[in-house]
Protein backbone atom coordinates (compact mmCIF):
# COMPACT_ATOMS: atom_id res chain seq x y z
CA UNK A 1 0.00 0.00 0.00
CA UNK A 2 1.27 3.70 -0.45
CA UNK A 3 1.26 6.41 1.80
CA UNK A 4 -1.00 8.60 1.64
CA UNK A 5 0.37 12.47 2.47
CA UNK A 6 -3.39 13.49 2.89
CA UNK A 7 -3.89 11.19 6.00
CA UNK A 8 -1.19 12.97 8.02
CA UNK A 9 -1.67 16.02 7.91
CA UNK A 10 -4.95 16.39 9.31
CA UNK A 11 -4.87 14.08 12.22
CA UNK A 12 -1.35 15.94 13.42
CA UNK A 13 -4.28 18.69 12.92
CA UNK A 14 -6.81 16.71 15.26
CA UNK A 15 -3.96 17.00 18.15
CA UNK A 16 -3.72 20.88 17.96
CA UNK A 17 -7.39 21.17 17.57
CA UNK A 18 -8.31 19.55 20.61
CA UNK A 19 -11.16 18.22 21.55
CA UNK A 20 -14.32 17.95 19.72
CA UNK A 21 -12.34 17.13 16.57
CA UNK A 22 -11.28 13.30 16.38
CA UNK A 23 -8.56 12.22 17.45
CA UNK A 24 -6.11 9.94 15.30
CA UNK A 25 -7.43 6.78 17.81
CA UNK A 26 -11.11 7.65 17.17
CA UNK A 27 -10.23 8.28 12.88
CA UNK A 28 -8.61 4.72 13.01
CA UNK A 29 -11.07 2.74 15.14
CA UNK A 30 -13.85 4.06 12.57
CA UNK A 31 -11.88 2.75 9.89
CA UNK A 32 -11.66 -0.29 12.02
CA UNK A 33 -15.10 -0.42 11.95
CA UNK A 34 -15.69 0.17 8.18
CA UNK A 35 -13.18 -2.89 8.07
CA UNK A 36 -15.15 -4.68 10.16
CA UNK A 37 -18.63 -4.06 8.49
CA UNK A 38 -17.37 -4.97 4.90
CA UNK A 39 -15.99 -8.34 6.35
CA UNK A 40 -19.82 -8.56 7.35
CA UNK A 41 -20.43 -7.89 4.43
CA UNK A 42 -18.20 -10.90 2.75
CA UNK A 43 -19.88 -13.34 5.24
CA UNK A 44 -23.63 -12.52 4.71
CA UNK A 45 -22.85 -13.55 0.70
CA UNK A 46 -21.10 -16.47 1.88
CA UNK A 47 -23.42 -18.92 1.28
CA UNK A 48 -23.38 -18.07 -2.47
CA UNK A 49 -20.24 -18.24 -4.62
CA UNK A 50 -17.86 -15.05 -5.44
CA UNK A 51 -15.93 -14.28 -8.15
CA UNK A 52 -13.37 -15.66 -5.65
CA UNK A 53 -15.17 -19.23 -5.67
CA UNK A 54 -15.36 -18.99 -9.73
CA UNK A 55 -11.67 -18.87 -9.40
CA UNK A 56 -11.29 -21.79 -7.11
CA UNK A 57 -13.75 -23.78 -9.15
CA UNK A 58 -11.89 -23.33 -12.33
CA UNK A 59 -8.45 -24.34 -10.64
CA UNK A 60 -9.97 -27.11 -9.66
CA UNK A 61 -11.36 -28.09 -12.79
CA UNK A 62 -7.94 -27.28 -14.31
CA UNK A 63 -6.87 -29.94 -12.25
CA UNK A 64 -8.78 -32.44 -12.95
CA UNK A 65 -8.21 -32.03 -16.42
CA UNK A 66 -4.64 -32.52 -15.45
CA UNK A 67 -5.48 -35.40 -13.71
CA UNK A 68 -7.40 -36.80 -16.75
CA UNK A 69 -4.56 -36.22 -18.87
CA UNK A 70 -2.51 -38.40 -16.99
CA UNK A 71 -4.92 -41.19 -16.24
CA UNK A 72 -5.44 -40.79 -20.06
CA UNK A 73 -1.54 -40.81 -20.79
CA UNK A 74 -0.94 -43.73 -18.56
CA UNK A 75 -3.37 -46.40 -19.86
CA UNK A 76 -2.24 -45.58 -23.34
CA UNK A 77 1.49 -46.33 -22.25
CA UNK A 78 0.55 -48.94 -20.22
CA UNK A 79 -2.74 -51.01 -21.51
CA UNK A 80 -2.72 -53.32 -18.89
CA UNK A 81 -2.95 -51.34 -16.32
CA UNK A 82 -6.30 -50.84 -17.52
CA UNK A 83 -8.53 -52.85 -15.23
CA UNK A 84 -6.61 -50.64 -11.83
CA UNK A 85 -7.38 -47.09 -13.72
CA UNK A 86 -10.41 -48.08 -14.46
CA UNK A 87 -12.32 -46.70 -11.68
CA UNK A 88 -11.04 -43.53 -10.85
CA UNK A 89 -10.47 -42.33 -14.22
CA UNK A 90 -14.41 -42.81 -13.86
CA UNK A 91 -14.80 -40.99 -10.99
CA UNK A 92 -12.43 -38.40 -12.31
CA UNK A 93 -14.62 -37.91 -15.45
CA UNK A 94 -17.75 -37.29 -12.46
CA UNK A 95 -15.69 -34.71 -10.64
CA UNK A 96 -15.04 -32.86 -14.28
CA UNK A 97 -18.63 -32.71 -14.83
CA UNK A 98 -20.04 -31.56 -11.43
CA UNK A 99 -16.95 -28.75 -11.64
CA UNK A 100 -18.33 -27.71 -15.05
CA UNK A 101 -21.60 -27.21 -13.22
CA UNK A 102 -21.17 -23.04 -12.71
CA UNK A 103 -23.20 -21.88 -10.45
CA UNK A 104 -23.66 -18.52 -11.48
CA UNK A 105 -24.09 -19.96 -15.28
CA UNK A 106 -21.19 -18.50 -16.09
CA UNK A 107 -18.45 -19.84 -18.40
CA UNK A 108 -17.54 -23.51 -17.56
CA UNK A 109 -13.44 -24.44 -16.76
CA UNK A 110 -10.94 -23.42 -19.55
CA UNK A 111 -11.34 -25.54 -21.94
CA UNK A 112 -7.64 -25.37 -22.45
CA UNK A 113 -6.25 -29.02 -23.22
CA UNK A 114 -3.29 -29.75 -20.39
CA UNK A 115 -0.14 -31.25 -21.33
CA UNK A 116 0.02 -34.76 -20.12
CA UNK A 117 2.53 -35.99 -17.91
CA UNK A 118 5.48 -37.99 -18.74
CA UNK A 119 4.39 -41.57 -18.09
CA UNK A 120 7.26 -43.61 -16.35
CA UNK A 121 8.01 -46.82 -18.65
CA UNK A 122 7.82 -49.08 -15.55
CA UNK A 123 4.29 -49.49 -14.94
CA UNK A 124 4.09 -50.00 -11.08
CA UNK A 125 6.63 -46.25 -11.49
CA UNK A 126 3.56 -45.06 -13.76
CA UNK A 127 0.79 -45.82 -10.62
CA UNK A 128 2.86 -44.37 -7.69
CA UNK A 129 2.91 -41.44 -9.82
CA UNK A 130 -0.62 -41.50 -10.54
CA UNK A 131 -1.28 -41.89 -6.78
CA UNK A 132 1.42 -39.15 -6.29
CA UNK A 133 -0.42 -36.65 -8.31
CA UNK A 134 -3.54 -37.71 -6.44
CA UNK A 135 -2.13 -36.69 -3.54
CA UNK A 136 -0.73 -33.28 -4.41
CA UNK A 137 -4.23 -32.53 -6.15
CA UNK A 138 -6.08 -33.54 -2.46
CA UNK A 139 -3.23 -31.54 -1.00
CA UNK A 140 -4.37 -28.12 -2.86
CA UNK A 141 -8.43 -28.52 -2.74
CA UNK A 142 -8.27 -29.30 1.16
CA UNK A 143 -6.37 -25.99 1.22
CA UNK A 144 -8.52 -24.20 -1.01
CA UNK A 145 -11.28 -25.10 1.00
CA UNK A 146 -10.55 -22.69 4.11
CA UNK A 147 -11.33 -19.83 1.31
CA UNK A 148 -14.08 -21.17 -0.31
CA UNK A 149 -17.43 -20.43 0.30
CA UNK A 150 -20.28 -22.60 1.81
CA UNK A 151 -21.40 -23.51 -1.46
CA UNK A 152 -18.32 -25.01 -2.81
CA UNK A 153 -16.66 -25.96 0.11
CA UNK A 154 -17.85 -29.29 0.80
CA UNK A 155 -17.22 -29.96 -3.00
CA UNK A 156 -13.98 -29.46 -2.57
CA UNK A 157 -13.38 -31.57 0.67
CA UNK A 158 -15.47 -34.17 -0.86
CA UNK A 159 -13.17 -34.57 -4.27
CA UNK A 160 -9.57 -34.07 -2.15
CA UNK A 161 -11.51 -36.79 -0.15
CA UNK A 162 -11.88 -39.06 -3.04
CA UNK A 163 -8.27 -38.19 -4.78
CA UNK A 164 -6.62 -39.59 -1.01
CA UNK A 165 -8.74 -42.77 -2.00
CA UNK A 166 -7.79 -43.49 -5.67
CA UNK A 167 -4.09 -42.70 -4.22
CA UNK A 168 -4.64 -45.66 -1.39
CA UNK A 169 -6.41 -47.77 -3.80
CA UNK A 170 -4.07 -47.63 -6.91
CA UNK A 171 -0.90 -48.17 -4.33
CA UNK A 172 -3.39 -51.19 -2.94
CA UNK A 173 -4.43 -49.77 0.16
CA UNK A 174 -0.97 -50.36 1.61
CA UNK A 175 0.01 -46.93 2.82
CA UNK A 176 -2.08 -44.37 5.23
CA UNK B 1 -22.07 -22.16 11.99
CA UNK B 2 -19.37 -20.94 14.54
CA UNK B 3 -15.86 -22.70 14.87
CA UNK B 4 -17.39 -24.24 18.90
CA UNK B 5 -20.82 -25.96 16.87
CA UNK B 6 -18.69 -27.25 14.11
CA UNK B 7 -16.20 -29.05 16.64
CA UNK B 8 -19.11 -29.90 18.60
CA UNK B 9 -21.15 -31.68 15.56
CA UNK B 10 -18.07 -33.39 15.08
CA UNK B 11 -17.74 -34.69 18.55
CA UNK B 12 -21.38 -36.05 18.81
CA UNK B 13 -20.43 -38.11 15.57
CA UNK B 14 -16.96 -39.24 17.10
CA UNK B 15 -18.50 -40.42 20.44
CA UNK B 16 -20.51 -43.20 17.98
CA UNK B 17 -17.99 -44.13 16.22
CA UNK B 18 -15.43 -44.91 19.47
CA UNK B 19 -18.59 -47.00 20.31
CA UNK B 20 -18.96 -48.95 17.10
CA UNK B 21 -15.52 -49.21 16.60
CA UNK B 22 -15.20 -50.69 20.21
CA UNK B 23 -18.09 -53.45 19.15
CA UNK B 24 -15.83 -54.32 15.77
CA UNK B 25 -12.90 -54.57 17.72
CA UNK B 26 -13.93 -57.16 19.84
CA UNK B 27 -15.58 -59.31 17.26
CA UNK B 28 -12.65 -58.89 15.31
CA UNK B 29 -10.23 -59.73 18.18
CA UNK B 30 -11.61 -62.76 18.24
CA UNK B 31 -12.55 -63.98 14.86
CA UNK B 32 -12.34 -67.19 13.75
CA UNK B 33 -10.60 -67.98 10.87
CA UNK B 34 -8.31 -64.63 12.05
CA UNK B 35 -9.02 -60.95 10.34
CA UNK B 36 -5.78 -59.89 10.97
CA UNK B 37 -5.69 -57.11 7.99
CA UNK B 38 -9.52 -56.02 9.50
CA UNK B 39 -8.52 -56.29 13.05
CA UNK B 40 -5.21 -54.00 12.47
CA UNK B 41 -7.55 -51.38 10.17
CA UNK B 42 -10.30 -51.50 13.28
CA UNK B 43 -7.61 -50.78 16.10
CA UNK B 44 -6.04 -48.03 14.09
CA UNK B 45 -9.80 -46.61 13.58
CA UNK B 46 -10.36 -47.14 17.24
CA UNK B 47 -7.47 -44.66 18.23
CA UNK B 48 -8.06 -42.46 15.80
CA UNK B 49 -11.39 -42.02 16.88
CA UNK B 50 -10.37 -41.92 20.38
CA UNK B 51 -7.61 -39.35 20.02
CA UNK B 52 -9.83 -37.19 18.04
CA UNK B 53 -12.99 -37.49 20.68
CA UNK B 54 -10.74 -36.19 23.78
CA UNK B 55 -8.68 -33.87 20.72
CA UNK B 56 -12.39 -32.08 20.23
CA UNK B 57 -13.41 -32.57 23.62
CA UNK B 58 -10.36 -30.39 24.84
CA UNK B 59 -10.45 -27.72 21.95
CA UNK B 60 -14.23 -27.17 22.74
CA UNK B 61 -13.08 -26.26 26.72
CA UNK B 62 -10.48 -24.35 26.27
CA UNK B 63 -12.56 -22.01 23.97
CA UNK B 64 -14.64 -21.52 26.86
CA UNK B 65 -17.55 -23.82 25.53
CA UNK B 66 -19.34 -26.70 26.83
CA UNK B 67 -18.86 -30.44 25.27
CA UNK B 68 -21.77 -32.26 24.33
CA UNK B 69 -22.37 -35.15 26.19
CA UNK B 70 -21.82 -38.60 24.57
CA UNK B 71 -25.03 -41.32 24.63
CA UNK B 72 -24.36 -44.59 27.06
CA UNK B 73 -24.95 -46.85 24.22
CA UNK B 74 -25.47 -46.53 20.24
CA UNK B 75 -27.72 -48.27 17.75
CA UNK B 76 -25.09 -50.07 16.09
CA UNK B 77 -26.56 -54.18 15.89
CA UNK B 78 -23.49 -56.00 17.38
CA UNK B 79 -21.54 -57.59 14.40
CA UNK B 80 -22.46 -61.28 13.80
CA UNK B 81 -18.72 -62.03 12.48
CA UNK B 82 -15.94 -60.49 10.20
CA UNK B 83 -18.01 -59.21 7.27
CA UNK B 84 -20.39 -57.85 9.69
CA UNK B 85 -17.46 -55.87 11.98
CA UNK B 86 -16.31 -54.45 8.63
CA UNK B 87 -19.29 -53.31 7.52
CA UNK B 88 -19.85 -51.60 10.38
CA UNK B 89 -16.55 -49.82 10.07
CA UNK B 90 -17.55 -48.68 6.48
CA UNK B 91 -20.38 -47.78 7.86
CA UNK B 92 -19.17 -45.49 11.19
CA UNK B 93 -16.76 -44.23 8.50
CA UNK B 94 -19.54 -43.26 5.95
CA UNK B 95 -21.32 -41.68 8.99
CA UNK B 96 -18.61 -39.57 9.94
CA UNK B 97 -18.03 -38.68 6.03
CA UNK B 98 -21.76 -36.91 5.77
CA UNK B 99 -21.15 -35.50 9.37
CA UNK B 100 -17.37 -33.73 7.93
CA UNK B 101 -19.42 -32.67 4.17
CA UNK B 102 -22.08 -31.19 6.22
CA UNK B 103 -20.06 -29.06 8.69
CA UNK B 104 -17.82 -27.90 5.83
CA UNK B 105 -20.97 -26.17 4.20
CA UNK B 106 -21.46 -24.63 7.34
CA UNK B 107 -18.78 -23.27 8.74
CA UNK B 108 -17.44 -19.90 8.32
CA UNK B 109 -14.02 -19.42 5.87
CA UNK B 110 -10.74 -20.81 8.05
CA UNK B 111 -8.41 -22.93 9.06
CA UNK B 112 -10.95 -25.50 10.97
CA UNK B 113 -12.23 -26.38 7.51
CA UNK B 114 -8.97 -27.48 6.38
CA UNK B 115 -8.81 -30.04 9.49
CA UNK B 116 -12.00 -31.25 8.65
CA UNK B 117 -11.47 -31.84 5.32
CA UNK B 118 -8.61 -34.00 6.85
CA UNK B 119 -10.98 -35.94 8.99
CA UNK B 120 -13.16 -36.36 5.80
CA UNK B 121 -10.37 -37.96 3.67
CA UNK B 122 -9.56 -40.03 6.45
CA UNK B 123 -13.20 -41.21 6.76
CA UNK B 124 -13.19 -41.73 3.21
CA UNK B 125 -10.22 -44.27 2.85
CA UNK B 126 -10.73 -46.09 5.86
CA UNK B 127 -14.33 -47.14 4.06
CA UNK B 128 -12.95 -48.08 1.51
CA UNK B 129 -9.80 -49.84 3.04
CA UNK B 130 -13.34 -51.90 5.04
CA UNK B 131 -15.23 -52.53 2.28
CA UNK B 132 -12.23 -53.58 0.00
CA UNK B 133 -11.35 -55.79 2.74
CA UNK B 134 -14.22 -57.91 2.71
CA UNK B 135 -14.16 -58.35 -0.50
CA UNK B 136 -15.86 -56.02 -2.82
CA UNK B 137 -14.12 -54.63 -5.72
CA UNK B 138 -12.98 -50.81 -6.50
CA UNK B 139 -16.57 -49.96 -8.42
CA UNK B 140 -18.46 -51.14 -4.90
CA UNK B 141 -15.59 -49.74 -2.33
CA UNK B 142 -15.28 -46.24 -3.74
CA UNK B 143 -17.59 -43.34 -3.90
CA UNK B 144 -17.22 -40.43 -6.57
CA UNK B 145 -18.15 -38.10 -3.89
CA UNK B 146 -17.00 -39.25 -0.29
CA UNK B 147 -19.58 -38.07 2.21
CA UNK B 148 -21.74 -36.30 -0.31
CA UNK B 149 -23.95 -37.38 -3.27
Amino acid sequence: MTLRPGLHSPTRRTHLAGPGVPTRREVLAGTLLLALAACSDGNATDNGSSPDDDALRRRAAADEQRLLAAYAATAARHPALAGTLAVPWQQHREHAARLAESPRGSSGPSTAAPTAPPVPANASAAVRALATLERSVATTRRNACAAAGRGLAPLLGTLAAAELVHADVLLGGGEV
Amino acid sequence: MSDQDGLSQLLTFEYAAVYGYGLASAVLATAVPPAQAALALAVAGLQTHHDRRDALTQRIVAAGGTPPPGDAAYRYPRPDGAAAALALIADIEDSVAAACHDVLGRLDRGSLRTEVATFLGNAATTAARARLLSGAGPARATTAFPGGA
